[in-house]
């Protein structure tokens, strides 16, 4: 299973890219929490960022534990910087 | 009542006259883009956003805020792209019968914001210009 998910802001820039994909390799649908774990091992650099940010589901926070389809809207939701 | 938040691409134009029935006060916070940005000169700010998660939040922040502090009205703006310096890139604009409670509003808006509303900016320099 590929999922897909935006990255926004300095995640975006560690990423070079504003869209990455993640691939699950077992036969379940993956949580919000395993994504976020499967993006800290893809991408190490962004290990802290992530720890402090979240995933958004369809444009809703996510629990840890929600279930993921792969045609969800997925992107996370770092440190933000508005005003 | 009265409820609003919008992103719009560039600086944000001078504020329009609001008014609200029975409205005593009505505080307006505008944000600036500083011209020195971790000590160092900047020709302006870059802003990104999440869309539509962006107005979501700023909408749900809104709603939240008229609940917990009995507002009148709230109105929140904010910037998408470029604002050069000395520009306005947010405005959170707050109506109330009273003083103290769109004070105690606005200061609460603003920190929540700055924490959830998935809105990010980026110093742009004279050199990031002539890049392209």
């Amino acid at each position: 299973m590929k999922y897909q998910v935006h990255l926004f802001g300095p995640l975006a820039e560690m990423a070079c890219s504003g869209l990455v994909e993640v691939d699950w390799p077992e036969r379940h649908e993956c949580t919000a929490a395993e994504l976020m774990q499967h993006l800290a091992m893809q991408y190490p650099e962004m290990g802290r960022r992530l720890g402090v940010g979240f995933l958004a589901v369809n444009c809703r926070r996510a629990a840890p534990e929600q279930q993921l389809q792969v045609t969800d809207e997925l992107a996370v939701i770092g440190l933000v910087s508005g005003g | 009542m009265r409820i609003e938040a919008i992103i719009v691409a560039g600086p944000l134009k001078p504020a329009d006259a609001w008014t609200i029935m029975g409205m005593g006060a009505l505080v307006c916070f505008e944000g600036v883009v500083r011209p020195v940005e971790g000590g160092e000169p900047i020709d302006g700010l870059w802003y990104e956003d999440y869309a539509p998660m962006a107005v979501q939040e700023l909408e749900r922040l809104a709603c939240a805020a008229v609940l917990q502090y009995g507002l009148l009205g709230i109105s929140a703006e904010h910037s998408r792209g470029f604002v050069a310096v000395g520009n306005c890139s947010f405005r959170l604009r707050i109506v109330t019968e009273h003083r103290e409670p769109a004070l105690s509003a606005m200061s609460w808006y603003i920190d929540q914001m700055k924490q959830e509303v998935p809105i990010w900016k980026k110093a742009v320099r004279h050199s990031t210009l002539k890049q392209g």
